[in-house]
């Protein structure tokens, strides 16, 4: 266990540590909230569409000298919407009109970034870039969990509601397709934020796996909300753990921990895991 | 109402704490009082490892961070470069846009570790000729060390870092600093003349990377290549003409490939002209320790070696 | 009284009614029979707003559904619900406070006293804390219901919910359904099949691409409206006893 105190020591010496450490944690544990209400919706795809669909956001931040939370959320917003309205003026399903959208806006963005930025600059927002996040990125990582939070206890019952049952929610009277283009709007900026530590192309990892994980454990939302969040930073500090001692690749080192988690879970999970399932199998 | 009044409280601290603890961080920056024996220095690449080594010896401890084969123009710090440069006394790059150049990976590391350029990090490229690309002529080539009289140039300027930053071993430093200047001296003048056997038209030097400039003055080749740098795209169809036609306009008998880029462009370029490849040469890494190549001086020697006997078309 | 004239609803341009008029009695119990497809959903989707009319009116007394939204309980299929959502029955129930409530007010003490007497009243007083997938049909139609009393409504609309379920479970919503009549409620339940028509209903609302026939029970079920909107065999069957006593 001494790589555990190697680790810890590490983090009292080095500022970069600390400070990765500190932005992983704050988006593992945004993306654990939102995530919970994307797998509960059923837009886990959604959540991977959105994650590539702010890559021309970026690129035109980049490029304009704006901050990259607004290119991005601008470019978020606008693939939600034009895959919903794909998808209700046409006869292609949700799905395929995720496909169809995202990928085009990915292609885009990838195009816009490559005259914009070297290819390394590339290879940190594909892959994330932890280690060199500045203050400022923190402080804004910092507020975007801020907003979550706060988004999720002002809303909780919308949100609640329409996750179980939005036809019902409809019936009372409840703005539905506001509170989801609120939600599209978060999840954009969770996505944003999440680029740093795991780069577009795992943010999926980080808003889905945690939740699901958590989903394994609990028939309760509350419950199921701060156990994905707590899952997130344990998540976070664990694969940091492996990348500092390993020299691994940040990123894909906490996605990797995120997964080995859910494996762990799946099995043994008590009221949901593979284990329960067999045994009941088995009884009949 | 409560509800409300926690979250807000919640949110609020965790804002508030985030602040908190970045601004103090900012203020007290104590280095912790690591209190070491021996200088510690963080090189760049293997070339510049390799000087440190031959100066320093056993009174320094050495860490470079681009291993051995891989391309240091662009690159991605890893876990443990990054707290080796937050700890080290001295940090040596090779400057003239090598490490800088691109995304300037190097730059953004002696940030995260907070050093400064000047008081910490030095470039070994001090007091030397630069040449420029030729196709930006504003950004310099910097691959100074493959003339010899530049690699002792680049001894010198680490041992006067050395000796500032560690005075109390400054007379060994001078005199292993002298020591093996002498022996780079005198492959260098070697190299001067070694060439003079070989008609003009035969001594142009092919090779991937337009790293050979200062070798190609030095020690009186032509210097012919695919891409001129590294940053740049590598093997566009633009290049692989333009190249292939200098090839055609000239009596060249070898072609060359380097250790640390990828030699598909190179096989292209002999599979069109039917000449060989003649050697793997280095030029941004020296060779895995162990291996033929694996100090400046023999990688120097190697690649000298090399391109006579290719040029000649042994 | 709720009172609908000149309905058309259309799905792109596929008209599934045209023109239909019909209304719901307060202090009745209506139910909408016909065969698949044949607009009884859409018919109720329009009154509840979530489909939009080509032409026509739904009114309320007078006024428009949207003015009335919170006078308008809905218990829908249960077929169409994700029963591994993390939530238990007497969350489910609490929802129901949700409308009256507004944006930013969360379920109080009253609220809850509510959700708890309204499970009480379904006999699941003792099946809170259960996750609703732990549910049989019967039970989890009752928890629906005792949503729908929580809401304290005036309309009550009801999308098959004796499909499937226990006796015990059919008895208790019936129950509450003649408590609701009672009370002078209004209540619309789309029925399934053609089981207990005369039993449950007393008015009744026959449905094929548009309205059969629609008034009290016992007018409008016979065999000439079975056989407009099912088939002769259909009525043939059901009111064999009569043509046998004729």
């Amino acid at each position: 266990m001494t790589s555990i105190s190697a680790f810890i020591g590490a983090l009292g010496r080095y500022e970069f540590l600390q400070s990765a450490l500190l932005t992983a944690i704050m988006v593992g544990i945004m993306s654990g909230i939102i995530g919970s209400f994307i797998i509960l919706r059923g837009m886990s795809l959604m959540g991977d569409a959105i994650s590539h669909a702010v890559l021309p956001g970026v690129a035109v931040a980049y490029m304009l000298g704006i901050n990259v939370l607004v290119g991005a959320s601008v470019f978020g917003i606008l693939a939600a919407v034009l895959i919903g309205f794909v998808a209700t003026h046409s006869k292609i399903k949700t799905d395929t009109s995720i496909g169809v959208v995202f990928s085009a806006f990915y292609a885009l963005g990838f195009i816009l970034i490559s005259m914009a930025e070297s290819a390394t600059n590339l290879h940190h927002i594909l892959f994330g870039n932890i280690l060199a996040v500045s203050d400022q990125d923190i402080m804004t990582t910092a507020i975007v969990l801020g907003i979550v939070i706060l988004f999720v206890s002002f809303f909780y019952k919308e949100l609640l509601i329409t996750s179980f049952d939005e036809t019902y929610a409809r019936t009372y009277g409840l703005k539905t397709q506001v509170l989801h283009y609120g939600l599209m709007l978060v999840l954009t900026l969770v996505t944003v934020s999440a680029l740093q530590t795991v780069g577009i192309i795992l943010v999926v990892a980080m808003l889905i796996t945690p939740a699901a994980t958590a989903f394994l454990w609990t028939n309760k939302l509350v419950t199921m909300l701060f156990l994905s969040a707590g899952i997130g930073a344990v998540t976070a500090i664990s694969g940091l753990y492996f990348s500092y001692t390993f020299n691994w690749a940040s990123g894909p080192a906490i996605v990797l921990m995120a997964a080995v988690l859910f494996a762990i879970s799946f099995i043994c999970a008590p009221k949901q895991g593979f284990l329960k399932w067999r045994s009941a199998k088995g009884g009949q | 109402m409560k509800k409300i009044l926690i979250t807000l409280l919640t949110v609020g601290g965790i804002i508030g704490g985030v602040y908190g603890f970045i601004h103090q961080r900012a203020q007290s920056k104590a280095q912790a009082n690591n209190q070491h024996t021996k200088l510690r220095v963080v090189t760049t690449n293997s070339i510049l490892e390799d000087m440190v080594a031959n100066v320093g010896q056993e009174r320094v401890e050495l860490y470079s961070i681009v291993k051995r084969g891989t391309d240091p123009h662009e690159y991605e710090p890893q876990p443990t470069d990054i707290s080796k440069a937050t700890d080290a006394d001295v940090l040596f790059h090779n400057g003239l846009n090598l490490e800088t150049g691109g995304n300037g990976w190097f730059k953004k590391l002696v940030s995260i570790a907070h050093k400064k350029f000047g008081e910490d990090v030095f470039a070994t490229t001090k007091g030397i000729k630069v040449q420029h690309l030729t196709t930006n002529k504003d950004e310099p080539d910097p691959h100074a060390w493959l003339d010899l009289a530049n690699g002792m140039q680049y001894v010198e300027n680490i041992t006067a870092a050395l000796q500032a930053k560690d005075p109390k071993n400054a007379d060994y430093y001078r005199r292993n600093a002298d020591q093996y200047i002498a022996r780079l001296e005198k492959l260098h003048t070697k190299a001067q003349t070694q060439f003079a056997d070989i008609p003009e038209k035969q001594r142009v030097l092919v090779t991937s990377e337009g790293a050979f400039k200062y070798f190609g003055e030095a020690y009186g080749v032509t210097p012919t290549y695919i891409w001129e740098i590294n940053t740049e795209s590598q093997g566009t169809p633009t290049q692989m003409k333009s190249v292939l036609a200098k090839i055609a306009a000239t009596d060249v008998q070898s072609l060359f490939v380097e250790t640390s880029v990828s030699p598909k462009s190179m096989a292209k370029v002999a599979q069109e002209t039917g000449l060989p490849i003649y050697a793997k040469i280095f030029t941004d890494s020296l060779a895995q320790k162990g291996k033929q190549g694996d100090t400046y001086y023999t990688m120097m020697k190697w690649n000298i070696d090399k391109i006579h006997a290719g040029m000649i078309g042994q | 009284m709720l009172s609908i004239k000149n309905l058309t609803v259309a799905y792109d341009d596929t008209p599934v009614f045209t023109d239909v008029a019909v209304h719901f009695d307060a202090g009745k119990i209506t139910g909408i029979i016909g065969p698949n497809g044949a607009g009884k959903s859409t018919l109720i989707k329009a009154i509840l707003g979530l489909v939009k009319a080509r032409q026509g009116s739904v009114l309320y007394q007078g006024k428009s559904m949207r003015a009335v939204q919170k006078q308008v309980a809905y218990v829908e299929q249960r077929k169409d619900l994700d029963l591994n959502f993390p939530i238990n029955v007497f969350d489910v129930v609490l929802t129901g406070t949700y409308g009256k409530l507004g944006l930013f007010r969360d379920p109080g003490k009253q609220a809850k006293a509510a959700s708890r007497a309204a499970l009480e009243q379904v006999a699941l007083g003792d099946f809170e804390r259960r996750q609703i997938g732990q549910l049989s049909g019967g039970q989890l139609q009752r928890v629906f219901v005792a949503r729908a009393i929580v809401q304290e409504a005036e309309i009550i609309i009801l999308d098959e919910p004796f499909v499937g379920i226990d006796l015990q479970s059919e008895t208790a919503i019936m129950a509450i359904m003649k408590q609701w009549r009672d009370a002078g409620k209004t209540i619309i339940v789309i029925h399934h099949d053609l089981n207990k028509v005369s039993q449950y209903f007393d008015d009744l609302v026959v449905m094929n691409h548009g309205i059969v026939d629609y008034g009290p029970t016992d007018q409008v079920y016979n065999a000439q409206n079975i056989e407009r909107a099912f088939s002769a065999d259909l009525s043939a069957v059901l009111f064999e006893k009569q043509e046998v006593d004729q």
